[in-house]
Parts: structure tokens; C-alpha cells; sequence
């Protein structure tokens, strides 16, 4: 764990430096300083413990953080300075010691090289995130725009021909669950969804607050599985608003979802129940509705799907593998 | 929650430079007994206030034609006509709450007509019935 976390907090320190972009002269005078103290410190405990040894950190992390040349320079001035060390307390370096040091020079040299090519492969890497992320955020724009003009083109076809404003509805209505899905969707670069926010954006305008209770722990969906989660959501919603809980002034939605561990492997359940509302009479007409709410989520999710119609209210209920339902689930 | 009492009549100026959308949303507030005025950009929206100053609702896109974007006109209306209710719509990020006009409300594209026009009209038997659930 303490590896894990000096290498985050390097690479923070990396990042923080790139986008510093100190000009070169404060970087180099930066580096003589820190490699200065350095000197003064090890001074401090005689001048013949440990020549280079306390040198060699500094010099690197110098080469990583600030580049390759305040690294040379870093790498330069701690030779000078052990070896004027050396001068002060023994009078002329032998030739061992000149020795010595010009073979640390040369040996931390590569070192710093070696450290300065890691840094602009780092850099590199950091502008092409840079450059995936606007490019990201444009798409998401583009696509916005353009189920922005569908929704538009559908509800103008369908008002100038005079469909029946219920039909008109319902087609708008389910646009807009899908754009509530790509919403959430082009938030994370289409990897997931958080399962909460999802049913806010889909269902808070349809239920009141307090006749709408949510619970489940914090649960983030696998992008694939958003967009029919969202229209499946949204037909319960239009179905409750027509005929079950949200029928009447009582009615309650109670929506929960839970992982659990089964001997198969964990499962994603996910129940939607009604109580409250007018007695339930069972529909006796399959639509495109009823099959985004039975076929459609069940198939994206590789799960069962179960639809009862109890009288005090209608109960649907999920139940898939957690592997196929959710973000990072192994 | 919501800006304004009701002011002026009922009615909305859209600001959208996107015809089809504009189109739409014309439409649709036509459709539920909006007086409706349009612009395409926030200089033909402010000459429009201008001579109609008792427009209740602005609802603007944040690109736009022209020079000024829909966040600068939302301040500027915010400023000249202060009980103005004002919805900010757009298809990129949301902006910066120090960026919106005071009391002005976001809505990402693909906006939910139905939903805006709760905003708009709080006082409807729903959204009366959301206040209360949120204050108990």
C-alpha cells in the first residue's frame, strides 16, 4: 500500500509540475537551490559520511519533476559540492576521490536522462488525455444537439398531421427518457450510470418527491445497460401515471434495488411496487411499452423480469447477475 | 425553486438560433395558450424586451447568433427586467453557478417541454403538491 501510494502521489506531483510550466530559468535556479540545501545538510553530519548517497533522490526527482536540464545542472552542482566538501576539511582530493566523483557525475547523468525521458512520456500521455476528454465533451455536444433536433422533427410530424396528441405524447415522452439516459450517459464518457440519478432525471418530474421512495445502495450501472434501464423506468412511470399509484392523489411508488449473494453468483434485484393506487386490472393489450418494460431490460441485462398484478397493486421485479448489470463487477 | 410571482401576461420569448428547435418550442407554448415572441439572437431578443417589457418568461439557448451568448443576455435581462423567470438551455456542460443570471435555472438539452412548463407554471395543482412534500 505505501508503494501505491508515493507512486499517486508522484505521478500528482508530475502532473501539478506540467501544468506549473515554470520557465526554464526559475526551474534551473529552483534545482541549484534544493541540491544547495541538500549539501548543507549532509554537511551537517561530517564531511566525509556518505559523499554522494544523499544526492542521488533529490538529483532524480529534479530530473523527473523539473526536466532534464535543471536535472544535469542538479546532478553538476552536487558533484562540485561533495567534492568542495571534500577540499575544506582535507585540504587537495586525492586522485581516488576526483575519481569517485566524476564516476557519480557520469553514472547520475544516465540516471537523470533515464528519469527526464520518463517525465516526457508522462507528458505525453497527460496531452493525449487532455485531447481525448475535448474531443469526448464535443461528441457528447453533437449527439445532444441532434436527438434535441429529433425530438423536434417527431413532435412537429406528428402535430401537423394531427395524431392524436396521447400518441404524440407518448413518442415525445420517450425521447426525452432517452435523452435522460444519454444525459447521464455522455457525463461519463458512456461507461456507466449511477443507478440513483438515473431514476431522479427519469422519474422526479413524473412523482411527486414524497410519493416516490427510493432506496438502494449506491449503485453504478454498466453503460449498456442505462439506456434501457431509463425506458423501462420511464414506461412503469407512465403506466402508474395512467392506471396504477400515480392515478390517484395516495398512490406510492416503492423502488428498490439491492446486490445479492446467491450460489450462481451475485444478482442485481431490482423491484418497482405500487400500493395505494385504484384497484389493479390486469391489461389485457401488449404494446411497445409493455415490452420495454418486460422483454427489452431483460434482455439487455441477461436477467429474469417478473410482472404481477396483485390488486393493491402492480409489483415488477429484475433479477440479473451482477457481472452483466453493473459497473466493475467481477 | 421557482423565480418570480406570476408577471406580465402569460407569455414567453424563446431564444434559440437552431430553426427547428425554435420551431418547436414555439409550438408547444403556442399549443398551451402562450403569448409567444422568438428571437435567434440575444440583440434581437433585447430589442424585443425592449418594446414588450412585460414578457413573464425567457427561455434561451446558450449559443446563439451574433456576439453575445445566452448566458451574457440572461444577465443583462436579469438587470433591465429583474421579475423575469429565465431558463438557460444548452447541449454542453452546465454552466458555472457563477455564470448564471441570479435565479436563472438550467436545463441540458434535449430539454423536457413538460417539464419546463412545470417550471414555468408552479402553481399547478402538482407542483403545488411537490412544495408542500419538500417542506414537510
Amino acid at each position: 500500500m505505501p508503494i501505491i501510494a508515493a507512486t499517486s502521489s508522484l505521478q500528482q506531483l508530475l502532473a501539478w509540475s506540467l501544468r506549473l510550466k515554470l520557465p526554464m530559468l526559475q526551474r534551473c535556479l529552483l534545482a541549484i537551490a534544493l541540491v544547495l540545501g541538500v549539501a548543507f545538510v549532509r554537511e551537517a553530519f561530517g564531511p566525509d559520511i556518505l559523499p554522494f548517497l544523499f544526492f542521488i533522490p533529490v538529483v532524480i526527482g529534479i530530473a523527473l519533476v523539473l526536466g532534464a536540464v535543471p536535472g544535469l545542472l542538479a546532478g553538476g552542482v552536487s558533484a562540485a559540492a561533495s567534492l568542495l566538501s571534500y577540499v575544506i576539511a582535507h585540504g587537495h582530493p586525492t586522485y581516488e576521490r576526483i575519481g569517485s566523483t566524476a564516476l557519480y557525475a557520469i553514472v547520475l547523468a544516465g540516471l537523470v536522462v533515464f528519469a527526464a525521458s520518463l517525465r516526457s512520456m508522462f507528458e505525453q500521455l497527460h496531452e493525449r488525455s487532455e485531447v481525448r476528454e475535448l474531443a469526448n465533451a464535443e461528441l457528447a455536444h453533437r449527439l445532444k444537439n441532434q436527438l434535441a433536433v429529433v425530438q423536434s422533427i417527431v413532435a412537429q410530424s406528428l402535430r401537423s398531421e394531427n395524431v392524436d396528441p396521447a400518441v404524440r405524447s407518448t413518442v415525445s415522452q420517450r425521447l426525452i427518457a432517452l435523452g435522460a439516459a444519454s444525459n447521464i450517459l455522455t457525463q461519463t464518457s458512456w461507461s456507466g450510470g449511477d443507478m440513483e440519478t438515473l431514476c431522479r432525471d427519469v422519474l422526479g418530474h413524473k412523482a411527486d418527491p414524497c410519493r416516490l421512495r427510493l432506496s438502494g445502495q449506491s449503485t453504478e450501472l454498466q453503460g449498456r445497460i442505462v439506456m434501457p434501464m431509463a425506458l423501462a423506468l420511464h414506461e412503469l412511470a407512465t403506466n402508474a401515471a395512467k392506471y396504477g399509484a400515480l392515478s390517484n392523489t395516495s398512490g406510492i411508488i416503492h423502488l428498490n434495488w439491492t446486490v445479492a449473494r446467491t450460489r450462481s453468483g451475485d444478482r442485481f434485484r431490482l423491484s418497482w411496487r405500487e400500493t395505494g393506487g385504484p384497484p389493479v386490472i390486469p391489461p389485457t393489450r401488449e404494446g411497445f411499452g409493455t415490452k420495454l418494460v418486460q422483454s427489452s431490460l431483460a434482455s439487455y441485462c441477461g436477467g429474469d423480469v417478473t410482472v404481477r398484478f396483485p390488486p393493491d397493486g402492480m409489483v415488477f421485479e429484475l433479477d440479473a447477475p451482477a457481472s452483466v448489470t453493473l459497473k466493475d463487477y467481477a | 425553486m421557482p423565480q418570480s410571482r406570476p408577471y406580465g401576461d402569460r407569455s414567453i420569448l424563446i431564444v434559440e438560433d437552431e430553426f427547428i428547435l425554435r420551431m418547436d418550442l414555439v409550438a408547444f407554448f403556442s399549443d398551451e395558450g402562450f403569448r409567444v415572441l422568438e428571437a435567434s439572437s440575444a440583440e434581437d431578443a433585447i430589442a424585443l424586451l425592449a418594446t414588450d417589457p412585460g414578457v413573464r418568461v425567457v427561455l434561451t439557448d446558450i449559443n446563439l447568433q451574433g456576439q453575445m451568448t445566452g448566458l451574457e443576455l440572461a444577465k443583462i435581462v436579469r438587470h433591465r427586467h429583474p421579475p423575469t423567470t429565465i431558463f438557460i438551455m444548452s447541449s454542453q456542460t452546465a454552466p458555472l453557478a457563477v455564470e448564471l443570471a441570479a435565479g436563472a435555472q438550467f436545463f441540458p438539452k434535449p430539454v423536457n417541454n413538460v417539464r419546463l412548463l412545470r417550471q414555468i407554471e408552479p402553481l399547478t395543482p402538482s407542483g403545488e403538491m411537490a412544495a408542500r412534500c419538500w417542506a414537510s
